[in-house]
């Protein structure tokens, strides 16, 4: 019951808030050039969901996630691994990946535009770059955190070390691992949809970009809820995923 | 330190509040007689010369306007701050970007012409095989973005070809310059100064120019805008604001050897190279009046997409209003 | 994070008696890194102008520095980064701290903030522009409007955990609601404060540049674009460069007060 309560609350905000938009807009204290009616822009996202244009947007967006997602996969877990089973190199890199992945390395798209041409080539390296470092921290970061209490249980019982490793510290550290996984996928979301924008190019970020080229505002504010739907069920899902392999 | 730290950072916050008050106010405040103008691209000599010579030589202040120039990457950059009153005039926009906006409720007029005719060309690499335009068919070729000058320009030039091309939306200078570089595309567009002192050296090759097309040379493919409010509370000012910018348009023509090192010096480039440049600008191509070849952009512009249905003769007239030129 | 294993490292293996190892493979692997740039550079392997010599950047950085034109963008950048980090801040710590503080009004708006923090925040520069216009006003409000989510997340969960046994004694010496929330949750959940100014430190940073980069006329993010539109990929690797620096300052700043407000933390608890 409280939890129906919370979301019927959550559910009368946003309504309030939209229904406050919608007033001001249609009053003209806001000008429709700058906010869009939420009216104007639900049947705009109709009109492109209905018409094909924003699954077909959504398509290049998430082919290009997954791309590069898998690519850091691939990657990050190696790499990960490799960090955590020569301990020197993990601490070294440890420093300085923290420092990368904290830093505005999103800024270097430019360079990815140059090599690969305005094309979704150069989104997928900036996703790939954006999303592997999670990984890579979340594989290491999961096997050094495994408690060595387990290790041991392990070795006394005369397992050998491989086994040890895919049936005691593997699962062991798997909460972490997909934790920097997840982490790592919304991380490439958010780079290849503001790649997107930012050069206009490939699925969803361009149609906001391009809307906003065109002065089609409209359409401009029905790719950006189309976004937040879309981060929105990234999330949920993978909440629930990471609740799972708890 | 409890005290302290929370006093300390209600302290900051208050202070933080009352900066983003003074900053905002700030950034919103104009005097009056402060015209803000969106152009686009930097250093060309259409763009940026006119403007430069009016400062220079005391014309807009005469006139008692002061000029706030925003220099923009091109396309809605300069036309949305115009539309949604952010700047008062917006300089150098392709037609067709200013049609469509006007069809969703702009108040935008088109004042002026910027450009009439074709200014920008087509190169390829030094070593390409292709020669003239018509070996480009069936090849990869660049322009800007979807519905820009570039566009239309490119897809005409190859129906008066009679050629078959693959377009490309390449997007700016810079980035058409990698793609022709690196394969992607055969050839790719620029506009002058940029590329010219490539074109010299013979690292590339101009393939397709305004002047080969006679049959574009009389169409304004970009215009110059204004907010429209702004104009009907300020005719005064706009008024001066043109004989101010036409008074430096002519210095400028009137005193090439004068005012083609400044451009020079301003792009960072050798004075031939600026002496070539303008030649793909003739005095009558710059001219603010009339905006020719309308009627045919408003067709391109909805077989693009830009807009819904062609515009009546009721909206154009409404939409180019040419009475604050000096006669 | 791995304090046990670096400090085991950095005293026992030593390069030369004196090196930690772990210092070494990090100074040899920047090293490889830029020897492995500059024999691109010179082979030629990738398009020439893209990939310049290391010198070649490292002395446009000089030049930069030097010449004087990097610093008024610099100051136009540290003021839309400021404000907007400072008006992130306000906002988020205060809605933090009401909203965390209600387990209700928590389960109501943590959802949305979470959804919302994950979302790109670029997309939503047009309406910055729109509103704010050309100028600092809407790169100070897109770095704002970054930096508030990880803030605001960071605050409501410090709010969530402040120790019930502390409220209780402040609500049984009759603390009105504000004396409350300035001095048992304030302190209390200053170390969360600190981690969400780190986060929203971060992502403003990056938010503010973005900002600049799409449409600005001033700053290291349009002196950046700026070269990259002329072409001159030196200067630009130049400028990233600087840009790097300062973020990598910006996060030691807070990585610091970060660890001064964690150990602080330790002796409010008991």
């Amino acid at each position: 019951m409280a939890r129906l309560k919370v979301l019927l609350t959550r559910c009368l905000f946003i309504a309030a808030a939209l229904a406050m938009i919608q007033i001001l807009v249609s009053r003209g204290t806001l000008s429709p050039l700058i906010v869009s009616k939420p009216t104007a822009v639900a049947l705009a996202l109709w009109q492109e969901i209905a018409g094909g244009e924003i699954p077909k947007l959504f398509l290049i967006t998430m082919g290009e996630v997954a791309i590069s997602f898998g690519i850091s996969l691939v990657l990050g877990l190696g790499v990960g691994y490799f960090l955590w089973r020569y301990e020197r190199w993990g601490v070294a890199y440890e420093t300085l990946l923290g420092a990368v992945f904290g830093s505005p390395i999103i800024l270097v798209y430019p360079i990815f535009l140059v090599i690969f041409g305005r094309s979704p080539a150069a989104v997928i390296a900036m996703g790939f770059l954006s999303g592997c470092i999670p990984i890579i921290l979340g594989m290491r970061d999961g096997l050094v955190g495994v408690n060595r209490t387990l290790v041991r249980v392990g070795q006394s019982l005369n397992l050998s070390r491989r086994v040890i490793f895919w049936k005691i510290q593997l699962p062991a550290a798997a909460p972490t691992i997909f934790s920097g996984m997840r982490l790592g996928f919304t991380f490439t979301l958010v780079s290849v949809i503001g790649v997107e924008f930012l050069v206009e190019i490939g699925g969803l970020g361009k149609m906001v970009s391009a809307a906003y080229s065109r002065f089609q505002i409209d359409n401009m504010y029905a790719g950006i809820t189309a976004i937040i739907l879309l981060t929105m069920i990234f999330i949920a899902v993978s909440y629930n995923l990471q609740r799972r392999v708890k | 330190m409890n005290e302290k730290t929370s006093k300390r950072l209600l302290t900051l916050g208050l202070v933080a509040i009352g900066f983003l008050i003074l900053g905002v106010s700030l950034a919103q405040a104009q005097t009056t007689n402060t015209i803000r103008a969106t152009v686009g691209q930097q250093g060309l000599w259409d763009t940026t010369m006119a403007f430069d010579t009016g400062e220079k030589q005391g014309f807009f202040s005469k006139e008692g306007v002061k000029l706030d120039i925003f220099y923009t990457r091109g396309g809605a950059e300069t036309l949305q701050p115009v539309a949604t009153g952010n700047a008062e005039f917006g300089w150098a926009n392709g037609t067709f970007g200013v049609l469509g906006a006007y069809e969703k409720g702009a108040k935008v007029k088109i004042v002026s012409a910027e450009f009439t005719g074709v200014d920008m060309f087509w190169y390829v690499k030094g070593d390409s095989p292709s020669k003239s335009f018509r070996d480009l068919a069936g090849k990869k070729i660049g322009f800007s973005s979807a519905g820009s000058s570039t566009h239309l320009v490119l897809l005409r030039m190859a129906e008066l070809s009679g050629i078959k091309i693959e377009p490309v939306a390449a997007g700016g200078t810079p980035d058409n310059y990698t793609a022709v570089m690196t394969g992607q595309i055969a050839a790719g567009w620029s506009v002058p100064p940029q590329r010219i002192e490539d074109v010299k050296k013979g690292t590339l090759r101009i393939v397709a120019r305004g002047s080969d097309f006679p049959d574009l040379q009389g169409i304004t493919f970009r215009v110059n805008i204004g907010n429209a409010d702004y104009l009907k509370k300020n005719p005064s000012v706009a008024r001066g604001f043109f004989r101010a910018y036409q008074k430096a348009l002519d210095y400028n023509y009137d005193n090439l050897k004068t005012v083609i090192p400044e451009f020079a010096k301003l792009n960072k480039i050798p004075t031939e190279i600026a002496e070539e440049s303008l030649k793909f600008h003739p005095r009558k191509g710059v001219a603010l009046a009339p905006v020719a070849g309308l009627e045919y952009q408003v067709e391109k512009a909805v077989e693009f997409g830009f807009l819904k249905q062609k515009l009546t003769q009721q909206q154009l007239d409404d939409l180019v209003d040419l009475s604050y030129l000096p006669k | 994070m791995d304090a046990e294993a670096t400090r085991r490292f950095q005293t026992q293996r030593h390069f030369l008696g004196k090196i930690p190892d772990t210092a070494v493979i990090q100074g040899v692997s920047i090293l490889a890194f830029l020897v492995l740039w500059e024999a691109v550079s010179r082979t030629g392997i990738i398009f020439k102008e893209l990939v310049p010599s290391v010198f070649t950047v490292a002395v446009r950085v000089w030049n930069l520095l030097a010449s004087g034109e990097f610093w008024p963008h610099l100051w136009i950048s540290l003021y839309e980064i400021g404000l907007g980090f400072a008006v992130a801040a306000v906002i988020g710590v205060g809605l933090g701290i009401l909203l965390g503080a209600h387990k209700f009004w928590r389960n109501v708006s943590e959802p949305v903030f979470l959804y919302l923090a994950a979302t790109p925040k670029i997309i939503f520069f047009p309406i910055c522009l729109m509103l704010l216009g050309l100028d600092t006003g809407s790169k100070m409000a897109i770095g704002a409007l970054s930096g508030f989510f990880p803030i605001v997340i960071c605050t409501m969960t410090g709010a969530r955990e402040v120790s019930p046994v502390l409220l209780r004694v402040a609500r049984s010496l009759r603390a009105s609601p504000l004396q409350i929330y300035t001095k048992v949750y304030f302190p209390a959940i200053l170390r969360h404060l600190f981690a969400g100014f780190r986060l929203g430190m971060g992502v403003t940073i990056i938010g503010t540049f973005l900002g600049e980069i799409k449409l600005s006329r001033g700053g290291l993010g349009f002196l950046a674009i700026g070269f990259y539109s002329q072409f001159n990929l030196a200067s630009m690797y130049a400028v990233i460069v600087l840009i790097f620096v300062l973020a990598g300052v910006a996060n030691w700043i807070m990585g610091i007060l970060l660890a001064r407000f964690s150990r602080y933390r330790g002796t409010l608890e008991t």
